[in-house]
Parts: structure tokens; C-alpha cells; sequence
């Protein structure tokens, strides 16, 4: 009894701190049908920002407390709310995990670069607050507990009981209880879901506020880490509650506190059961209660009644290419590959024949991603530990055994492929049992969120318990692995990895074209309807499962053998799984050039934040912003721009033919131009300089320096033409009827930028320039800033004058040509804050490679954007022109793509319009 | 075609890196210019054990600084053109690596301050010379070699060195991460403490150093009556191990962790009215530690291998550093004074290998010193062994005073206290000390 007391006193005060964090994840899983994972970064963001005033600004605890609990994180969880997740209210499960995954991945790295990298120690305590020293100590009959400990008891039992009273008793708690249940019906009754969901998010983020100050002097350091693992503990705590009930969600914080107090007493503090046992105690209640209690499944998902009216989701990209385009591109491929094989073998550097052989291995692990999420429709968060699995798996045999190394690579494979079998055996089949043998009803399947979590639980299980094993990766420094004799080269290893990547996508496509892949979405739409018609929804599984881990498994032994060595935790961390997810699903996870554009933006933009001396956690910040996306584009950013692509190709086509018709009747209007006459002259200047630095630079046997008078005179032509082209195109715009007196606002934008030149000149931010120079660059840059979006908004003007129900442009193609002139202003800046050694600062003081090839690239991709948007805009301008009533363009439908234009010609263009 | 276009670029621009650059170098001597020697370093972003691993840049940018006032060494600036980030994984830590040796074209590599150093591999195999924090079994051979010299040592043979000659971990390139600690031990006996605890967490680094701890506390007859080697970093609630520290006596307590780790354990066990223990941690000598903790820290040891900079008299090395250190307003650490001793045992190769050096032979002049020092700083380093097991194992010991540290059992002047090791000593009775004043130093190493 005794023992049981002092489990309770000491285990208490830890289980408040989980039922804090779990509460605040049930309220807005309740309001707003979010499973905020984000949950735990808020709160590090609020004790960072208590840390900042309290200890390093001197301000007065209270003032500290006020600011971080009751200013900073409800503004934090409004802003969450406004900008995010209110789009999100009824969008399907996976859109709303993984945005939470991308801030649970951003939010760390910004407060860290605004606060430091380093973790804090001894972060101020709250406990004067409510008037105790922070020193003090209570004995509790014999059983001592600290004022910290104390004051989040305090504070958290206030808490629950006041969001306890506020959902029963108040409108807003009912109205908050009515919006997850169908926030569509709720507005037909008069009430604005939207108000209440921005409520609860505001309340939510208080409790992540308080939730950080409290946790920060019982942890007794302020690490993000930390706090991202307290996330699992408080999803178990929350499971406890059915992700639905605050009181059982606060016993279940108890009972885990409370439990991991025991925990040394019962299983010990030495040994490897103890070691296994006590670090992952909260990953493996999260897991045993998501697979062993049929209840928690069973709940009435959260979902909209009227969410089945929208639209189904877009056809694949290649789905919208007419007969022509599709020739095209199956010529077109094999000779890329080809080529791209070609130049890998022979003339890229060496190591960057080793990065991208890096991008590949990590293709093939992220298109198990492809396999699993973007063909079975569920998301896992244990890739990592499959391509662990695989990993250690291939460096056992290869080390232990003597197996050939590509035999190993197999049976790496094969091992994972067997242990997703196993997983989805032990989640499908031990319920199954249970529910047959026990409950005498059937079991819902694990599914979903739940799964998800399952996965998340497990892969940190796995880190902490299966691969510290001694007998899997033999020790702290792991396992030594070598390639295969013939594939010691980079060239030959990235030969290896490219064969083996290329094999497994035409697996992928090979399984989404054929039989499986139609079961899997057979099952993805409804499991009922699917197994009506035969498909064995459980066979499917173990397909499905045992794929996608063997290829990451695949994937994960070509990584360790590149690496030559296998260790634990180093190579393949849990976390990781978390980024690929959602590297993979924001770029595309239906396709394998999804999968594949995300590996190489994964291991190349690492490169190019290095190079350019920018902190690497901006690629991580990139990434998690960058999931954002994935809500308005659910089928990737790169699927997106595919598609997006190749309607404009069939727009331009159908256009230029009835440019054809027209300039046989002799009436096509003189403010017609075909968008190869604007684009050529801009990019002549930029492809010219690069073709004579091309050619210049091996026949004098080093890099052409960079020579401004020599830039400019490659440059300034095409600048010249640009700039003139976009007065007149403006002005031909306001002539019919766009922005009026737009010359104002080019000319302002122009003065701006010549002020903006200024200042970087009087910072010291354009190393070598005159203050002539900086003006005479800022000019053309303000300029460029306003038309990128002055002319499409005058396109639309125009377009809603006659009425149009679509515009051919919109003001959104602005955003990439500026959004990277920001960037190279930034680049410059950073110049003035980098060392002289960074590559930032190198390349403008020292010219071209080795340094220079980051921003030479960045420049590089800056021009392609910005001619694209030339482009874009000559031909949204062609269209006003030709277009018009009756033109039909090619829209979202696919079917419409190869049927002829059969629109009249427009009366504007008899009456002289743009 | 976007996407087209933007790789056509980019893989034309890289297939361009075969094009060699300017600078006319000779054989064997990468990165060095008629007025510049190039250096790159490589570190993790924070150890998994909150280690300030990126401070090591700040060590070895100080050193270069006060050999360039003097005019370099030879006429050439000694210069840090990279400082790399390896993101903590074992492939960030190759690319860096070989972007240093390939990109970045520099003379030597330091410092290497990393979790992982899976890039030592290919630096040994381009005989690059290679600087750095000795934490990782790469500095040694694969796991294997490094496992095998250990097993040498077990069975009683001290001959067996690492085949990576090329690499200099500050403290040597061998450690015997399962060899019996002394210093844990040694601290204890001089304490008189008679029942010891030992914590550690379950990352593998820190199950290796506890190993070593719980050998040489059976080694030296400390009895070890509580152990948890179960926490998490960060993590845990420590409320047992508080509860059996009292109710087991313990009077010393050893730690394998972070300092802040310690720490807490500390103050719950005080907070729960236990006083009279001694803690020992072997991180956290800093000077931030103790001015914000102060009299907290009373009772705590720190253990180090390196002149405490405390002492009443400081050679010339630690006043040199000291003093670049506080010009550059960067307080000291453990980490960035291995920078600086990575700098100045690179330096010091580069003036016995004479005007002609190449990365060659700087790397057979360094493993020709037999008792380097750093100018005073280390007990002497025996680099001709061949990079093998140490016949010396020092430390210098500091105590927590009233917010001050106050080293501790040496002598004066003569503050590291040595043991014999391979084989090591059956006692701990019979040390003995390491005059800093008379250290012997290999060669001067300032100016040119």
C-alpha cells in the first residue's frame, strides 16, 4: 500500500503533464476532427518563448507567463487555425495527419532558429506564481514532492475542470461538440462553424501554451526532441479516453504517470527487459491499446454526412496528354534515361554521382510510400523501421554469413517484407481472434488514423527495443558492410542503385495498372462493396503490408551499404519516417516521379542550404510548409504541375489553331503574338552567357570569372526587351479595359526598387557594386515585382468584363518569379552576415564553382520560372485576343482534351479587343 | 518541360565539376595556394547527448587566428573555408566528407566533432590528414578493427593499433570504450565513498561509457549497489531512482550522461532531503555551468584530459587559448579547445614537415611526435605507437566550490593525475602527476 502511494504521489504530477498535452489533442479532435500532432511543438514553442523573456529579457515571471501561456500561443493557435486548418474542416483523414506531421516538423526548427539550436537548461519555474519557492518541498505523509511538481498539479487539475464545466455547460462547449459531428449541419442551423472552431483552436494552443512552462523546469532542459516524444505519451493517454472523453483522457495521463513510476520497482532498472520496457512504456500502451481494444476502432468515426458531396479526386497527369503527347513522351523517356545514364557514367563529378546515388536508394524506400499510401490509401510512420529491418537484415548476412552482397540486398528484402506480414498478421489477426473467441463479434480492422498511430508506435518501439539488440546490429558502432567487388566505384554502386530503383518502379506501375492495383482502390472506395464482388480484403492487406515493407526494406539496405556500415539509430531514426511521409505524399504519392522528385529535393536541398550558407533546418522548415499543400493539391504538387502543364500545352494548341483559322480569313488582330516571339528574345540573353561560359571554360582550362561589363552586355538586351514587352502589354491591357493608370504602379514599383538598391548598397550587402549599379538593378527588379502580378490581375479584369466564368491566368503564377527574386535578395543579404569562407559570400567575391554553382543553379531555375510566366502571360493576353465566347478550352475533363475547337470566331476580335 | 529544362541545367552545370579550377597545385598538396593553407571542418548540429559539438570550429578558427597575426606558418594563412553540417546521419557524414575533399579541395580536415563518423573511411583512404573529437570507433578502423583491438586488450595484449594512421582524435585515436574506467573510480577512493550508484542512459554511447565505469569500479573494489541504465534523454521521471539512492545510502553516483541529466538527479535527491553525496560526471565542465548553477554544483566532480583552466599556473597553450577565447567573447568549452588542439597538432606537423610539406608527409611528422602536448595542455601524446592503446591514462579533476571550480587531487603545478594503463595498475594508491610546467612539448608551434 505504501509502495502504491508513493507510485501515486511521485507518478502523478508526470501524468498530469500527459493528460495536459492529451486533453488539449482531444478538444480539437473534437471541435475540429484535428489530430493536432503538432500539439507537443506548440508547447516547446511556448517554453521557448517563456525561456526568451524570463531568462534571457529579464522580464518578470508574471509578464513572462502572461505573454507565452495567454498572448503568444492563443495567437499561435488562431493563426494555425486561419491559415490552415479551417480549410481543412472537412477534408478527408489524411490531409488533415499529414499537415499536422508537416508542422510537427517545422515548428521545432523555427523556434530553434529564432532561439538557438542548443537546448536551454534549467528553464524557470512557474511555482512563485501561485506563491510557492520555487525551492520548497512538501512532505506528503513521508513521500516528498517538489513545488514544480506541485504546481502543475495545481495548474492542470484547474484546467480539465474548466474545460470540463465549459463543454457541459456553456453554448459555446455544445456548439463545439456539434461542429465535429457535421460542421455543414451545424451552419444550416444557423451557427458559424468557423467561429467555433477558431475558438477551439485558440483554447487548445492556451493548453499547449501552459502545457509548455510546465513541463520545461520538470524536464529540467528545453529540447524540442523532448517534446516531440511527449506527443506518443499523450496520444496513449488520449487512447485511454477513446480520443473522445476529457475525464477518462485525464485518468489516462494518471494511470501512464503513474505507471511509469512503477515501472522501475516492477521490471527493475538493469537488463535488457528493463531497457526494452521502460523507455518505449509509452509507445507500447499507445500500441496495445490501438490493436487490443476493439472499443477505441469501433467509435463512430468522425465524418461529415454531407462530406460525400464533393468531387472526386483529380485523373492522373498522364491520364490529360492527347495522342501526340503521349508518342511523344514514350520516345522521349527511354531516350532521357538513357541520356541521364549516360552522363552519370561519364561526366558528372564523382561525387555527385554519389548524392544522387543517395537520391536513389531513398527513391526506392519512398516508393514503398507510393505502394502503401498512394495505391492502399493509408499512411504509415514505420517506413524507417522497415528499411531498418531491411538494412541490418542485409549487413547481417552479408557480415555473419559471407552472402554475396547483392544476394544480401535481397534477402534484406525479403526479411522486411516478412516482418510486414508479421505486423499486419499480429494487428488483423490477434484482434480477430479476440473477437471471435472472446467478444463473439466481428472486429472493424484497424484503419486509418488508428493505424497510422499504430505505425508511429511501433516504429519508435522498434528503435528503442529491436535494433539496440546485440544480436541485430552488434553494438554501439553497428555493422560494417561493403559492396559488391565489382560495384566499389561510385559509378558502377550508382549503376547498382539505378537498376535496382528503376526495377521496383516499374513494379509500382506494373501493380497500379494491373489487378491489384484496381482491388486496392476497390477497397480504398468501400470495403463492403469490395469484398460484395470477391476481393478479399485481408489477403489484400498482407500484400499490401509485406510490399511496401520489403521495398523499403530494398531501399534500406542499399542506403547501409552505401554508407558502409549499419548502426543503430544513426541511420535509419524513427523520425525519419515522419519526413518521408511527408516529403512524399506533399509532392505526389500516386506516382513514382513523385517518389523520386522527393528524394532528390530531400538530399539536394540539404546540398544547396549548405552551399549557400543557409542553416540546414530551412530544408526541414521547406519541407514541413511544404505539406501544407498537400490540402489544396491532395495528389501532389508534382501531379499538380503535370497536369497544369499539359492542359496549357493543349490550351496553346487549340489556340494557335484557331490562330491558323483566323490568319486565313485575314482577320487575326495585330495584338496577337505568338508566345515563341516573346519568349525567345528573353531567354536569349540568359542561354547566350551560359553557352559561352560553356564553351569558354574548358578551352582555357579553368571557370570564366564573372565579368560585369561581359554579363551585362549578354544580359541587358533581353532585360531591355522584358521590361519594354511588359509596358506594353500592360498598357495594351488597360487599353481594354484592365487596371487603370497601371503605368502608376509600375513606375512606383520601379522607384521602389531603385530605393531598395540603394539600401543594399548602404548595407554593404552587394559586395564590389556602386550605388549606380545597385539603383540601376533595383529598377528593373520593382518593376518585374509589380507586373508579375499587375498583368495577370488585368488579364482577369478583362476576362470578368465579358464575363468569362474562368480567367486564363491568375494572379498566383506571380508568386514563384517574385518568391525567388526575394529569395536572391535574401542570398545577398546573407552575404553581409555569412563568412567570408561560406559559399554565399564566396561566390560573389570569387565567381563561378566550386563555390558558385549553388547560386548559379537557384539563377538558373529563377530564369526558367520567370520565362514560364512570360509565357503564361503572352499566352493568357493571346487568348483575350483570340479566344473569347464560344472558345472552348481544354478544361479538367479529360475526355475533351483530343476534340477539336469548334467556336466561331468571337465578335471582339471583329471589334478590335486585346 | 519546366522540370526538363531545370535538369538539363543542373546535370550540365555538375558534369562541368570534372573541370578542374585555377589554382595550381602540386602533388599531394590540395588546398594550398601561394598565400593560403585551406582547411575544412565537418560537425553534427548537437550531440544526441546535448553535446555543443559545432563549438569545436570556434577552437581552431581562434588558433589559425593567432598563428596568421604572426604571418602564418611559411607565409600562408592557415584558413577554415568550411564548415560543414553532417545533419547527424552517417551519409550527411560521408558527403561531407567528400565535399571537403573534392569540392572544397582542402589540405586537412578539421575539426571532425560528429555522433557518426562514418566519413572516415574514405578520408583514410585519401590519406587526407584528419583532426578531430575522438568519440567514434571510425577514428580507430570499421567496427571491426576497433572491436578487435579491445578484444587484444582483454586478452592481455597491447600491440594490436588502429590501421587508419592518417586520422587524430584529440585524445588519441584508440579509446577502449569497454576498458575499465579509472577516473569514476579514482574519484570514489579519494572520496572514501562506499557504495556507489551509476546512471546512464540507453543510448548506445552511454551504455559503452557505463560499461567501462561498472569494469573499474569491480577493478578498483567500489561497491556498486544501484544502477539504472534504463532512462531516456530527457525523458524520464526519476522519482525511484531518487527513492533507492536514499534508501540504499548511496554516498557517490556516477553518471554516463549529459550534465543536465545529472542535474536533475541531483536536485530531486536533494529536494527529497538527501544530502553527503558526491556526483562525478565526466560532461559539463563549463564556465556557464557553474556561474549559473553556483553552490547547486557543490558536491560535483568533473573529470577531463586536459590542463583545468583553473589552475594557479596555466601553460603557455591554455593562456593562449584562454586569452583568444575571451578577445573572441566566446566562453570555453571542452569542445572548442579540442578545436584548438586539433589546430595545433596540425600546425605543429606542418613545421616538422618543412617548407615542402605535403599532406603525406605532415601526416608522418605528426606520428612522429612521441610526447606531444599541445604547448602544455594534454599530458604528453605518443603518436609513434602506430595509433594504438595509450600506456598512460590521465585526467585532471576539478570540484564545485561555492561557484567556482577548484581542482583537485594533483599536486602543484602538477594538476594531472596518471596511471599506467595497458596494463593497468591492480590499485589506485601509487599515481603520478604530470608537471604542466615542464610538460615537454615537441616543437614550438607559433609563427613560421
Amino acid at each position: 500500500m505504501n509502495q502504491f502511494i508513493s507510485w501515486l504521489i511521485e507518478g502523478a504530477p508526470v501524468g498530469c503533464i500527459y493528460a495536459l498535452v492529451a486533453v488539449g489533442l482531444v478538444l480539437t479532435y473534437k471541435t475540429s476532427g484535428v489530430f493536432n500532432l503538432a500539439f507537443s511543438a506548440q508547447a516547446f514553442a511556448s517554453g521557448a518563448v517563456f525561456y526568451e523573456t524570463v531568462i534571457n529579457s529579464h522580464w518578470p515571471l508574471w509578464l513572462g507567463f502572461v505573454f507565452a501561456v495567454l498572448i503568444f500561443s492563443p495567437l499561435l493557435g488562431l493563426l494555425l487555425d486561419r491559415a490552415l486548418f479551417r480549410y481543412m474542416r472537412t477534408a478527408p483523414w489524411q490531409v488533415k495527419l499529414v499537415t499536422a506531421l508537416g508542422l510537427l516538423l517545422a515548428l521545432p526548427e523555427i523556434v530553434k532558429l529564432f532561439f538557438g539550436a542548443q537546448p536551454a537548461e534549467a528553464p524557470p519555474s512557474i511555482a512563485p506564481l501561485i506563491g510557492i519557492d520555487k525551492f520548497k518541498v512538501f512532505d506528503v505523509g513521508g513521500y516528498f514532492i517538489s513545488a514544480d511538481r506541485l504546481t502543475t498539479v495545481v495548474f492542470t487539475v484547474v484546467a480539465v475542470i474548466l474545460l470540463g464545466l465549459m463543454f457541459r455547460f456553456t453554448s459555446i462547449g455544445l456548439q463545439m461538440r456539434a461542429v465535429v459531428e457535421s460542421p455543414r449541419m451545424v451552419e444550416l442551423a444557423g451557427v458559424d462553424a468557423d467561429r467555433v472552431s477558431m475558438t477551439s483552436w485558440i483554447l487548445s494552443s492556451t493548453l499547449a501554451g501552459l502545457a509548455g512552462v510546465l513541463l520545461a523546469p520538470l524536464y529540467f532542459i528545453l529540447d524540442g526532441n523532448t517534446y516531440t516524444l511527449l506527443i506518443i505519451a499523450a496520444i496513449a493517454a488520449a487512447a485511454v479516453g477513446r480520443f473522445v472523453s476529457i475525464p477518462f483522457t485525464l485518468l489516462g495521463g494518471l494511470l501512464l504517470g503513474v505507471g511509469e513510476r512503477a515501472l522501475p520497482d516492477i521490471v527493475g532498472t538493469t537488463g535488457s527487459f528493463a531497457q526494452d520496457v521502460r523507455p518505449s512504456f509509452p509507445f507500447i500502451v499507445l500500441f496495445a491499446l490501438l490493436v487490443f481494444w476493439p472499443k477505441l476502432r469501433e467509435q463512430r468515426v468522425v465524418s461529415d454526412p454531407l462530406s460525400g458531396v464533393d468531387p472526386p479526386p483529380p485523373a492522373m497527369a498522364h491520364e490529360y496528354k492527347d495522342a501526340n503527347l503521349q508518342r511523344m513522351s514514350k520516345i522521349a523517356f527511354p531516350i532521357f534515361i538513357a541520356g541521364f545514364v549516360l552522363v552519370m557514367m561519364t561526366i558528372v563529378s564523382p561525387l555527385w554521382v554519389t548524392r544522387l546515388t543517395d537520391a536513389f536508394a531513398l527513391a526506392v524506400v519512398f516508393l514503398s510510400i507510393t505502394i502503401f499510401t498512394g495505391l492502399g490509401g493509408q499512411i504509415s510512420l514505420a517506413q524507417a523501421s522497415f528499411a531498418a529491418f531491411g538494412g541490418f537484415a542485409m549487413a547481417n548476412a552479408a557480415e555473419q554469413f559471407n552472402v554475396p552482397a547483392l544476394l544480401a540486398l535481397v534477402i534484406g528484402a525479403i526479411v522486411a517484407a516478412i516482418v510486414g506480414a508479421l505486423f499486419v498478421l499480429f494487428i488483423d489477426g490477434l484482434p480477430a481472434l479476440i473477437g471471435r473467441f472472446i467478444l463473439r463479434r466481428p472486429v472493424v480492422r484497424l484503419a486509418g488514423l488508428y493505424l497510422s498511430l499504430a505505425t508511429l508506435a511501433f516504429a519508435f518501439m522498434a528503435e528503442k527495443v529491436i535494433f539496440r539488440r546485440e544480436a541485430i546490429s552488434q553494438g554501439e558502432y553497428g555493422i560494417a558492410v561493403s559492396r559488391p567487388d565489382f560495384a566499389q566505384g561510385d559509378r558502377m554502386w550508382f549503376l547498382v542503385v539505378f537498376i535496382a530503383f528503376a526495377l521496383v518502379a516499374f513494379l509500382v506501375i506494373f501493380i497500379r495498372k494491373g489487378t491489384i492495383g484496381q482491388y486496392l482502390a476497390a477497397l480504398r472506395g468501400s470495403e463492403n462493396a469490395a469484398a460484395s464482388i470477391g476481393i478479399n480484403a485481408t489477403s489484400l492487406r498482407i500484400i499490401l503490408f509485406s510490399l511496401s515493407a520489403g521495398i523499403a526494406g530494398l531501399g534500406g539496405a542499399l542506403i547501409g551499404m552505401a554508407q558502409g556500415r549499419v548502426e543503430p539509430v544513426a541511420t535509419y531514426p524513427a523520425l525519419f519516417g515522419v519526413v518521408w511521409v511527408v516529403l512524399v505524399v506533399t509532392l505526389g504519392s500516386r506516382t513514382v516521379d513523385g517518389a523520386v522528385n522527393a528524394a532528390i529535393g530531400f538530399v539536394v536541398f540539404q546540398w544547396l542550404f549548405e552551399a549557400l550558407g543557409l542553416p540546414p533546418a530551412i530544408a526541414i522548415i521547406g519541407f514541413g510548409f511544404g505539406a501544407i499543400t498537400y490540402a489544396r493539391h491532395p495528389e501532389g504538387i508534382v501531379e499538380f504541375q503535370t497536369r497544369k502543364s499539359i492542359l496549357a500545352t493543349a490550351r496553346q494548341r487549340t489556340l494557335k489553331k484557331r490562330a491558323e483559322e483566323l490568319v486565313r480569313v485575314e482577320k487575326l488582330p495585330t495584338t496577337y503574338r505568338p508566345v515563341w516571339q516573346v519568349v525567345a528574345p528573353v531567354l536569349a540573353g540568359p542561354a547566350l552567357y551560359l553557352l559561352y561560359v560553356l564553351v569558354r571554360s574548358p578551352i582555357q582550362g579553368r571557370w570564366v570569372a564573372i565579368h560585369t561589363v561581359t554579363l551585362l552586355v549578354f544580359l541587358v538586351p533581353s532585360l531591355l526587351f522584358a521590361l519594354v514587352w511588359m509596358f506594353a502589354t500592360s498598357h495594351r491591357l488597360h487599353q481594354a479595359g484592365g487596371v487603370a493608370r497601371d503605368w502608376i504602379y509600375l513606375f512606383a514599383g520601379g522607384v521602389v526598387g531603385a530605393l531598395v538598391g540603394a539600401l543594399f548598397y548602404n548595407q554593404g550587402w552587394v559586395p564590389r557594386a556602386e550605388l549606380l549599379h545597385c539603383v540601376l538593378a533595383g529598377i528593373p527588379a520593382g518593376v518585374a515585382s509589380v507586373a508579375f502580378f499587375l498583368l495577370p490581375v488585368q488579364i482577369n479584369r478583362i476576362a470578368d468584363n465579358r464575363g468569362w466564368l474562368s480567367s486564363p491566368i491568375s494572379w498566383r503564377e506571380g508568386r514563384a518569379p517574385f518568391g525567388f527574386l526575394l529569395f536572391g535578395a535574401f542570398l545577398f543579404f546573407r552575404t553581409s552576415v555569412t563568412d567570408a569562407s561560406s559559399s554565399t559570400g564566396s561566390f560573389i567575391n570569387h565567381g563561378f564553382p566550386p563555390s558558385g554553382w549553388p547560386v548559379f543553379v537557384l539563377v538558373a531555375i529563377f530564369v526558367i520560372t520567370w520565362v514560364q510566366w512570360v509565357a503564361g502571360v503572352q499566352g493568357a493576353s493571346n487568348e483575350l485576343a483570340i479566344g473569347g465566347e464560344g472558345f472552348e478550352s481544354p478544361d479538367e475533363s479529360v475526355s475533351n482534351i483530343d476534340e477539336e475547337s469548334s467556336a466561331s470566331i468571337p465578335a471582339q476580335i471583329d471589334s478590335g479587343g486585346v | 518541360m519546366k522540370r526538363l529544362l531545370v535538369l538539363v541545367v543542373a546535370l550540365s552545370t555538375i558534369g562541368l565539376g570534372t573541370v578542374s579550377t585555377a589554382q595550381a597545385q602540386g602533388a599531394g598538396r590540395p588546398g594550398v595556394t601561394a598565400t593560403e593553407i585551406k582547411v575544412g571542418g565537418l560537425s553534427s548540429p548537437m550531440s544526441v547527448l546535448n553535446v555543443p559539438y559545432a563549438d569545436g570550429f570556434d577552437g581552431v578558427n581562434a588558433y589559425f587566428d593567432t598563428i596568421n597575426k604572426k604571418g602564418g606558418v611559411y607565409g600562408k594563412k592557415l584558413k577554415l573555408v568550411a564548415q560543414l553540417d553532417d545533419l547527424g546521419s552517417p551519409s550527411g557524414n560521408i558527403r561531407a566528407a567528400r565535399s571537403l575533399v573534392e569540392e572544397k579541395k582542402v589540405f586537412a580536415v578539421m575539426p571532425v566533432m560528429t555522433n557518426s563518423f562514418a566519413g572516415s573511411a574514405y578520408l583514410a583512404s585519401k590519406n587526407v590528414p584528419t583532426f578531430g573529437l575522438n568519440i567514434d570507433a571510425g577514428w580507430c578502423g570499421t567496427s571491426t578493427e576497433h572491436r578487435a583491438v579491445e578484444d587484444a586488450i582483454a586478452a592481455g595484449k597491447y600491440d594490436k593499433v588502429c590501421p587508419r594512421p592518417t586520422l587524430f582524435g584529440e585524445k588519441g585515436s584508440f579509446i577502449c570504450f569497454s576498458c575499465g574506467q579509472i577516473s569514476p573510480a579514482y574519484v570514489a577512493l579519494k572520496k572514501g565513498a562506499k557504495r556507489a550508484a551509476l546512471f546512464t542512459y540507453t543510448h548506445s554511447s552511454s551504455a559503452a561509457c557505463a560499461e567501462g565505469t561498472r569494469a573499474g569500479f569491480k577493478q578498483y573494489g567500489i561497491d556498486l549497489v544501484y544502477e539504472d541504465t534504463s532512462l531516456e534523454f530527457g525523458f524520464s521521471d526519476v522519482s525511484a531512482d531518487v527513492q533507492a539512492l536514499k534508501d540504499k545510502n548511496v554516498d557517490f553516483v556516477s553518471t554516463c550522461m549529459d550534465f543536465g541529466g545529472a542535474f536533475k538527479i541531483s536536485q530531486g535527491l536533494k529536494q527529497a532531503g538527501g544530502t553527503g553525496v558526491t556526483f562525478y560526471a565526466p560532461e559539463g565542465y563549463r564556465e556557464s555551468t557553474i556561474k549559473k548553477y553556483g553552490s547547486q554544483l557543490n558536491g560535483w566532480f568533473f573529470g577531463f584530459a586536459f590542463i583545468p583552466w583553473q589552475s594557479k599556473v596555466l601553460p603557455a597553450g591554455a593562456k593562449a587559448y584562454l586569452k583568444a577565447m575571451k578577445q573572441k567573447g566566446i566562453a570555453p568549452s571542452e569542445q572548442s579547445q579540442a578545436g584548438w588542439i586539433n589546430a595545433n597538432m596540425f600546425v605543429d606537423g606542418l613545421l616538422k614537415a618543412g617548407k615542402d610539406f605535403t599532406q603525406a608527409s605532415v601526416v608522418d611528422a605528426i606520428n612522429s611526435f612521441t610526447a606531444f602536448t599541445a604547448n602544455g595542455m594534454l599530458p604528453p601524446q605518443n603518436w609513434s605507437n602506430g595509433h594504438g592503446p595509450d600506456t598512460q591514462a590521465c585526467a585532471a579533476y576539478v570540484e564545485a566550490v561555492n561557484g567556482k571550480f577548484v581542482p583537485r587531487f594533483g599536486k602543484p603545478g602538477q594538476p594531472i593525475v596518471c596511471f599506467p594503463d595497458n596494463p593497468r595498475p591492480p590499485t589506485l594508491d601509487d599515481p603520478y602527476y604530470l608537471p604542466a610546467k615542464t610538460g615537454t612539448t615537441t616543437t614550438t608551434s607559433a609563427g613560421s
